[in-house]
Parts: C-alpha cells; sequence; structure tokens
C-alpha cells in the first residue's frame, strides 16, 4: 500500500488538489451567485440547485478545455518546434516524427512495448497519436459544453435584464463566449511559453522539468 | 433547464433548451393564472404572483397598496402564447401583445415583469416591474 503511494504520489496528490479545489470553486461560485441574486432581489438557490446550474458548469469548463487545448498544442507543437536549451525541447535536429527505430514501433518493437506498438497498421498510427488524440477529444468536448452552458447562462442573465434570449449559434459568435475562452487561452500560453524559456536559464533541482543544475544554459532536451 | 453535466455533449442543447421538460409547464401555468387574475379584476391574486421585488417595487412607484396599484396598471389583454424560453431560475413568456419575465422561487414561478414592449436593442420597457 505504501509503495502504491509513493510510486502512484504525483497523481494522486494532483487528483485530491482537483477535488478540493473544485468543491472550494463551488462553494465560492454558489455564494458570489447568491450574492448577485440576493442584490437584485431574486430567489437563492440550493448548493445541489447550484451544482447542475449553467453558471456552475460555465466556469468549470471554461478553464478545463484551456488546460486541455494547451497541452494538446504542447504534445503537438513539441514534435516540430525546438527551443535551444530548453528541457522542454527535443534536442536541436530532432524535430519531426522520428523514425520507427527511434520510435520503437513495428519492426523496432521491443518485448516490452505496447501491443498497439507492435501491431502495426492503423492501430499502431492511431496509438502513435493517441495522447493528442484524447486530449483534442476532452479539448473539443469541453470547449462544446462551455459553449452550451455559457449560453444558459448568458440567456439567464439577459432575462434578468429584460432582454430576449439568444440562439446558440449567435451565442458562438458572442463577445461573452470569446472573452470566456480568449481569457483563458492566453494565460495557457503564457505559461506554457515562459516556461519553455525560463527553464533554460533557471533550475529545479530533482525535477525532470529541468535541467541538471550544473548543465549548461545551452543544453536542450535534457531532464534532470 | 435542469441538466447535468456529465450528459453527453450532444444531447446538451436538447436538454438545456428544456425541450419538453416541466419547469416550461410550470411557467406557462403561473403566467395564464396571472393573466387570469388580471382578466378577473382579481388583483389580491395577481399580486400574489408577482416576485417581492417587482411588488415593492409597484407599490412604491404608486404609494399604494399593491392591489389598487395594479389595477392602475391597464395591463395588456394578451394575445396568443407564441413562446416560452426558460433559462435556469428565470423565463420569459411572449404572447402577441405582451411578454412577460418570470423568476423562479422556492413556491414556484413569479413575475419579474409584466406589461412588456420590445425596445431593442435596450431592455422590453415594461410596465411593471422590479428594481
Amino acid at each position: 500500500m505504501r509503495r502504491f503511494l509513493e510510486e502512484n504520489s504525483l497523481s494522486l496528490v494532483f487528483g485530491g488538489l482537483f477535488l478540493a479545489t473544485l468543491v472550494g470553486q463551488a462553494f465560492a461560485g454558489w455564494h458570489l451567485l447568491n450574492d448577485e441574486l440576493f442584490a437584485e432581489g431574486l430567489h437563492q438557490i440550493s448548493f445541489g440547485r447550484y451544482l447542475t446550474s449553467a453558471s456552475f458548469a460555465v466556469d468549470v469548463t471554461e478553464n478545463w478545455q484551456s488546460e486541455y487545448l494547451q497541452f494538446l498544442l504542447y504534445v503537438i507543437f513539441t514534435v516540430w518546434l525546438l527551443q535551444r536549451g530548453s528541457p522542454e525541447s527535443k534536442p536541436l535536429g530532432h524535430a519531426g516524427k522520428e523514425s520507427d527505430e527511434e520510435q520503437k514501433v513495428g519492426a523496432y518493437a521491443q518485448d516490452d512495448s505496447p501491443r498497439l506498438a507492435r501491431v502495426g497498421g492503423i492501430r499502431t498510427a492511431l496509438y502513435s497519436r493517441s495522447l493528442g488524440i484524447v486530449m483534442g477529444a476532452i479539448f473539443l468536448m469541453s470547449w462544446l459544453v462551455q459553449s452550451v452552458a455559457g449560453w444558459a447562462d448568458f440567456n439567464e442573465t439577459r432575462l434578468r435584464q429584460l432582454r430576449d434570449p439568444i440562439s446558440w449559434g449567435s451565442y458562438l459568435l458572442n463577445s461573452d463566449f470569446w472573452s470566456r475562452t480568449l481569457q483563458n487561452w492566453q494565460s495557457e500560453f503564457l505559461a506554457v511559453g515562459s516556461m519553455a524559456v525560463l527553464a533554460i536559464y533557471l533550475r529545479q533541482r530533482g525535477s525532470p522539468e529541468s535541467k541538471p543544475v550544473g548543465s549548461p544554459h545551452d543544453a536542450t532536451g535534457i531532464e534532470g | 433547464m435542469r441538466w447535468w453535466l456529465s450528459a453527453p455533449a450532444l444531447i446538451l442543447p436538447l436538454i438545456l433548451t428544456g425541450c419538453g421538460s416541466g419547469q416550461d409547464e410550470a411557467v406557462r401555468e403561473s403566467a395564464a393564472d396571472f393573466n387570469a387574475a388580471v382578466s378577473a379584476k382579481d388583483w389580491a391574486r395577481a399580486c400574489d404572483l408577482l416576485a417581492p421585488e417587482t411588488r415593492g417595487e409597484v407599490e412604491s412607484a404608486a404609494k399604494s397598496p399593491c392591489t389598487s396599484a395594479l389595477a392602475e396598471e391597464d395591463l395588456p389583454a394578451p394575445g396568443a402564447l407564441e413562446q416560452v424560453d426558460v433559462f435556469g431560475t428565470t423565463a420569459e413568456v411572449r404572447y402577441r401583445g405582451d411578454t412577460l419575465f418570470m423568476t423562479e422561487f422556492a413556491d414556484g414561478w413569479h413575475l419579474l415583469a409584466a406589461g412588456c414592449t420590445p425596445q431593442p436593442p435596450k431592455p422590453y420597457d415594461c410596465s411593471v416591474h422590479g428594481g
């Protein structure tokens, strides 16, 4: 048990942090919405009702979609794009999908390679892109849910302002949808871009996200 | 308009628009109840169906009890029901010649505004409204 915890501590800790902060967000968002309803002389809603509200859903999914987009782009872009001196980059001169031998697929698969890396054909081709495909699918699904929940939440506000609701199609062109979307995207791109650059010159001893402390600044694709 | 986050995204639009939901029916019934009260000049019943904020505003604007204030409003007799839109705890009921805005309370749907005429792109101009 202790060994299991130790060997999976990264995912367990982040899973726990996710749940704790999601609960925290739910309580904070519930109080915020009820404060707005109170100010407008409207009926305040229960916590359970808030959890199934469009307001909560859009606040959650607008962040989810941007996180998965960030990692999707990072996974895809780092195949082709390089950054001299960054541990986030592959070594210079290695841009691209690399050879089957380097990737240990098909005839070059090893005894302990996943079966889908060995079988070849469409299954290996799909498996070779499975991380990007799944991240991309979660991104699109989250973005779709954000658009629908955001539309419902936006219309709820419009009705309180004595204005007609708008269609989902109109909402996709509305500034509310793009403000929610782009405010999250810009922060993700800033974080990823600055990580790739800061890791050229700065170190975090023991972290695989950093080069070893003594590595030179121009050493590329080395993780500590 | 009740829905759940984990519902498959493709059916979310249907769920969110309240396709056949009980919410639409409850909204429609409360709106019809209000219109029936106005048409019968049952001002006490009509006042009961106003949201507290709206009722307070009506009384304060007219400086008289809700029942006499509503009687003075000359609310239009609505034509045929055209559309009901429900989003969360708010709703719009459009009749030919009148539009009602409603909000949900613990005991059901109440009128946020009545006697509303469109003036796009600005909000509706409502003879009875809160805030």
